[in-house]
């Protein structure tokens, strides 16, 4: 028996009860990601936790700083995101949200690469559970086009480790020998990372979820891909251009969106983008920099989300064209949004400051100007939006909605815990820097770095107030990479489905008179809800946890 | 009367983080806020630019 415990085990006990425990008993539950941190925190280095499950010997757990920092800020949001949701929220969401931690703990820690495919396929199901919980037709659409492209992408990862294994490959997870394998596991990665093309899913699917539910979505999916990269492909130059260009893609994107909600999706995929380049570049400071940006993100747009979920929950509406003037309705969501705007944005003593500080001078270490720029670039795009086209759009001016309604104490005080975090991390930077995977000597509040901060939010704060009117948010939908897959379902459902339902239906019939004149009739397969396909998934995690020696 | 006293305070704010970088640290003047003017300035071009091009489309009823 080991004399530690995996941290996916609280959230999955928790997923599990959850399925049972009336509403009012649910915020017990939160028990779990207390426990969860503890175990994430008190991890041995160097520890192991194996089983043997049908013959295989899995690696269920192998700990080093990198995984440890991961399972710590994945445990931390699971929690904050589960207080957020509040006792009122559904039991669908607390049953996948809680899964999805665990699945992603399961990835963060996988030794080898079939658990980590386990947990990859599990955060697949669970987060589609997960968008499915806001509950519109919208939210099921676009969950069910998410489940397809994650489905797509695990499927290539698992081509890729039956190949790399095949081909007498380590089952370890670790750096990949350039062969075939190598590029499935790339795409399966780059699809969950979001890497432009292959990142509409995310801005897709991440808004239709309820307010809480994208708080669980932004944490797992982009930041497990980050991490696995780091693992496979570090120092491999063609990512220091994919981050590069997902920055500005990001940032282009959400200058033009109107939805809050998508306009902050957009954002996950320009921050995702300066943990790729950090992989690529692939120097200590560099790798270092990709981890505290991961654990500051994880953190700072999930405050984000929190205060976009706020205001859809107090007004209903998403859009900033429909929006304005909630300063006055909502000051105290006002004030914790703008902590984690100027986080992201990179403003002095908050996290963002002291974690994008770090993949920036490592770009300027490794004397590369040109990333060093444009990610300086990204940087100021990142402020216009988040910092300050949002909330002038949504907060300022005169009340568009009313009435507004009063914002639950629970999402207040998990906005408030949130906020803390990143206000605490970033004005002691060295709670953050000694959980990173390699020694650090590096000063983030020098004389000359914080006046460069100041100065480039004040000049993009500046411009901003000169062009502002070209920024007023518009009733318009942006075209995205994900209408290729919206074309090609529309094709796949309107013209190839239904000559294939009816060669099915009637293939059906065949076999079913065949098999019933022996047997008598087959019984139907039926629906079921999505909680059984993640009760399923979690269930199949347990057995294996259940396993551990 | 708020937007004129923005811009004025903005300004003050640029040109005297400019003097203390340029007097500390040898920075250029106008290196820093001269990048996150243009900077942000270049990208609300270059959007507005993709938007005229085709890449957002009206919003239908039902959206």
């Amino acid at each position: 028996m080991s004399e530690w415990a995996h941290p996916a085990w609280p959230y999955l006990a928790a997923a599990l009860l959850a399925l049972a425990l009336p509403e009012r008993a649910r915020p017990a539950l939160l028990a779990a990601p207390a426990l969860a941190v503890v175990l994430a925190w008190s991890m041995p280095d160097g520890g192991t936790l194996t089983a043997r499950v049908m013959g295989v010997e899995l690696v269920l757990a192998r700990v080093d700083a990198l995984s440890r920092m991961f399972a710590i800020v994945f445990a931390l949001i699971g929690g904050l995101a589960g207080l957020y949701a509040g006792g009122g929220a559904s039991r669908r969401l607390h049953v996948a949200g809680f899964a999805a931690t665990a699945a992603g703990l399961v990835i963060v820690l996988a030794g080898d690469w079939i658990t980590l495919y386990l947990g990859w396929e599990t955060l697949a199901i669970a987060s589609f559970a997960i968008v499915t919980d806001g509950g519109t037709p919208r939210a099921w659409q676009a969950a069910y086009r998410y489940l397809l492209v994650h489905f797509a992408g695990d499927a290539l990862l698992l081509a890729g480790i039956a190949w790399h294994l095949a081909a007498g490959g380590s089952g370890l997870v670790g750096a990949l020998p350039a062969d075939g394998a190598r590029v499935l596991f790339l795409v399966a990665f780059a699809i969950n990372a979001a890497i432009p093309p292959v990142h509409a899913w995310l801005t897709d699917a991440y808004p239709e979820s309820s307010p809480a539910g994208t708080v669980f979505l932004s944490a797992f999916a982009t930041k497990a891909a980050v991490y696995a990269l780091a693992r496979a492909f570090p120092g491999w130059e063609p990512l220091v251009w994919a981050g590069v260009g997902m920055t500005l893609y990001g940032v282009v994107f959400a200058v033009l969106e109107n939805d809050i909600r998508r306009l902050l999706g957009y954002h996950i995929v320009s921050q995702v983008g300066y943990m790729v380049a950090g992989v690529g570049l692939g120097t200590s400071l560099a790798l270092n920099g990709t981890a505290a940006h991961a654990f500051a993100h994880i953190l700072y747009k999930g405050l984000l989300l929190m205060g976009a979920g706020a205001v859809v929950h107090a007004t209903g509406r998403r859009k900033l064209s429909e929006l304005g003037g909630l300063a006055r309705a909502m000051p105290a969501v006002l004030a914790l949004y703008l902590v984690g705007a100027l986080s992201i944005s990179g403003a002095p003593l908050l996290n963002g400051f002291v974690s994008k500080s770090l993949i920036v001078a490592a770009a300027e270490a490794e004397h590369r100007p040109v990333v060093f720029a444009l990610l300086m670039l990204a940087s100021v795009g990142t402020f216009l939006s988040v910092g300050l086209k949002l909330p002038w759009l949504a907060f300022g001016g005169a009340l568009a909605h009313a009435p507004v309604r009063p914002v639950p104490r629970a999402m207040l005080a998990a906005m408030t815990l949130t906020g803390a975090l990143c206000a605490l991390t970033g004005v002691v930077p060295s709670l953050l820097y000694a959980l990173l995977p390699f020694p650090l000597a590096y000063e983030p509040y020098t004389a000359a770095h914080v006046f460069e901060s100041l100065q480039l939010l004040t000049g993009t704060a500046l411009a901003f107030v000169l062009l502002r009117r070209q920024l007023g948010g518009k009733p318009a939908v942006t075209r995205d990479t994900d209408r290729i897959w919206r074309a090609g379902g529309a094709w796949v459902t309107g013209r190839l489905a239904p000559p294939v339902a009816r060669a099915a239906v009637a293939l059906e019939a065949a076999a079913d008179a065949a098999v019933s004149r022996p047997i008598g009739p087959m019984p139907r397969a039926t629906g079921r809800p999505v909680g059984y396909a993640v009760l399923l998934a979690v269930a199949a995690i347990g057995i294996a946890l259940l396993a551990l020696r | 009367m708020t937007t004129a006293l923005g811009l004025a305070g903005l300004l003050v704010l640029l040109v005297v983080g400019e003097i203390v970088l340029h007097a500390a640290h040898g920075v250029p003047p106008g290196t820093w806020g001269g990048f996150g003017a243009l900077g942000c300035a270049a990208l609300v071009v270059v959007s507005k630019a993709l938007s005229r091009a085709g890449l957002q489309r009206p919003e239908r009823p039902d959206e």
